[in-house]
């Protein structure tokens, strides 16, 4: 799962291959992560977990390291 | 020119003070109104004023002579409010600048507007006195400057826009033109002063500086956003607050409705307006606020910096004009011209020209285009469209090779630039485009000749070295070779 996260951050935000995902990271520490780069990373973690998120879901995905427990929490649900 | 068909257009009166003197006015008569909201903090009127005093004395005795440009570099905060308003009390001529502008091109502007200070937010390795933002703009123990030190004629803002060629162009405005525009701005939207309105798009952008010179004028209050990186966020924050205005650009909507779906028909019991700009809007999102706010003020502008707002749209009221720009707004007058500089009939396409208070009063150190602009009193938009009978305009094109991506203007020669300095391009050409995403409504789409192959990521990792986010193109193709004319000239229209 972990590698699946980093790869939906890569794709959303067209990053080179080195570019290295931090749990730490946010919006200023990844770039293209801006408001098209974040509905491009709702849209590829919906696609590659098989969930949805809601309004209150999406808000709380501010950092890499929020993400992934998110993805987490709703992929073991 | 024919008369309008009268519309519900407000009578506005010409400002009667600076929006420094209202603001300072408002802090005097109503201390404890909340002015400024973050999510973190909460400023009053009163607390304001004080700041801008404070920081104005500090200013002033910075830069010495009256009508010395400073740039102020940050993000929104009420930092940037203070030092805004600051710098004009100071008789000072404010030049906003993107939080995330290139080194570079700060130092371009610094030196082409001769600044004599910036105030930042983050290190800016500039040729003029840098200082600390937040320590220029917090308490001190300075003695204020009590009374502003500008006149409505004096010069308030010197904004860059972007320019055809590449290079920008500064648009100087004076404190008349700001204050008429906010008070033509305020009559169409009906701010009232007891109203909290969102506001997440960047001051230093003209459509938010102008949701600020709005809110100077009618003295409600203003929550500011850090911007649109989290489109959910900000709607979360209209609902909790119960936001009765928001302003955001036509994407914005766009990114809500798409990630959010019809939760911001929450809002219906207590947003009574929203202004866009920017960008036009595409129908079926039209249609889809008009619906989910059936009683909220949906107020739509076509503008640019030169002259703020020009026409304006409520999508309710002319739900039978909705492709159009709108009728002129309050206190503007709008014309459409051929080429000779004729007035054109209703139905007959030209390009269409606007006058009134608002307009600004030259494009800085640039005689010659500031005389083409503004033509006997009009300033020409560039932009090409018509009337029709009952008084609408429409847009049809423009002349300048300017894309408008997302609201905001990018000029493909800057873009170009930078990619051809990459090692594995021999050239390029940006065009507009419809973005493939059908969020921003244009985007920039790359043509390239490539002397080795390369990954579009490793491109778009250069570009992010040298120019802004949103000027990164969205779509990537390679050619052979650039169309272009007998003289060099690219052919864009081919590409």
């Amino acid at each position: 799962m972990t590698d699946a996260v980093a790869a939906a951050f890569h794709k959303a935000m067209r990053l080179k291959d080195s570019f290295a995902i931090a749990d730490s990271m946010s919006f200023d520490d990844i770039p293209g992560w801006d408001s098209i780069g974040h509905m491009n990373l709702v849209t590829e973690l919906e696609s590659r977990f098989g969930i949805s998120f809601d309004m209150d879901e999406i808000v709380g995905l501010d950092s890499v390291g929020a993400v992934r427990a998110v993805v987490a929490r709703k992929s073991a649900a | 020119m024919p008369l309008l068909p009268e519309r519900a257009r407000p009578e506005v009166d010409a400002p009667g003070e600076s929006l420094v003197a209202a603001i300072l006015g408002h802090g005097d008569r109503w201390p404890e109104r909340i002015a400024i909201r973050t999510p973190r903090e909460t400023i009053s009127y009163g607390a304001l004023a004080e700041r801008i005093r404070l920081a104005a004395a500090k200013i002033r005795r910075a830069i010495g002579n009256p009508g010395q440009r400073v740039l102020l570099c940050g993000p929104n905060s009420p930092e940037l409010v203070v030092a805004y308003f600051a710098v004009h009390a100071a008789g000072g001529v404010a030049v906003l600048l993107e939080a995330d502008i290139p080194r570079e091109t700060a130092g371009w502007i610094a030196h082409d507007a001769q600044a004599r200070l910036a105030l930042c937010s983050r290190e800016l390795d500039l040729p003029i006195a840098v200082a600390d933002l937040a320590s220029w703009t917090s308490a001190g123990d300075d003695r204020p400057l009590e009374s502003p030190q500008c006149g409505l004629q004096d010069p308030a803002d010197l904004i860059y826009t972007t320019g055809t060629s590449g290079r920008r162009k500064g648009v100087l405005l004076a404190h008349e033109n700001i204050a008429q525009a906010a008070l033509n701005i305020n009559a169409f939207v009906k701010t009232r002063h007891d109203d909290l309105e969102v506001m997440p798009l960047p001051l230093s952008h003209s459509f938010g500086l102008g949701r600020l010179r709005a809110m100077a004028q009618a003295g409600h209050c203003l929550l500011l956003l850090p911007g649109m990186r989290n489109p959910a966020a900000v709607l979360k924050q209209l609902l909790d607050v119960k936001a009765a205005g928001l302003a955001l650009v036509p994407a914005g909507f766009d990114l809500i409705l798409r990630m959010t779906r019809d939760r911001l028909g929450d809002a219906r019991q207590h947003l009574r307006y929203i202004e866009i700009g920017s960008a036009a809007m595409p129908a079926d999102t039209k249609q889809k606020l008009m619906e989910l706010l059936p009683q909220t003020r949906i107020c739509h502008h076509y503008g640019l910096t030169e002259a703020s707002r020009a026409a304006f749209t409520e999508y309710h009221a002319d739900r039978d004009h909705l492709a159009s720009i709108g009728q002129p707004g309050p206190n503007v007058s709008m014309a459409v011209r051929d080429e000779a500089g004729h007035d054109l009939g209703d139905g007959q396409a030209g390009e269409i020209v606007v006058r009134g208070g608002m307009v600004m009063q030259e494009y800085w150190m640039q005689p010659e285009l500031t005389y083409e602009t503004l033509r006997g009193g009009w300033l020409h938009t560039g932009d090409l469209g018509y009337r029709d009978a009952d008084g609408y305009y429409y847009l049809t094109g423009r002349q300048s090779d300017v894309v408008n991506v997302g609201g905001r203007k990018v000029s493909p020669e800057e873009v170009e630039q930078a990619l051809n300095k990459h090692p594995a391009v021999v050239e390029s050409a940006c065009v507009g485009a419809a973005d493939p995403q059908g969020v921003l409504g244009e985007c920039l789409k790359a043509c390239v000749v490539l002397r080795r192959e390369v990954r579009d990521e490793q491109l778009i990792e250069w570009l992010r070295q040298r120019v802004e986010e949103h000027k990164i193109p969205r779509i990537w193709q390679r050619v052979e070779k650039i169309a272009k004319t007998p003289s060099g000239k690219i052919q864009r229209h081919l590409m």
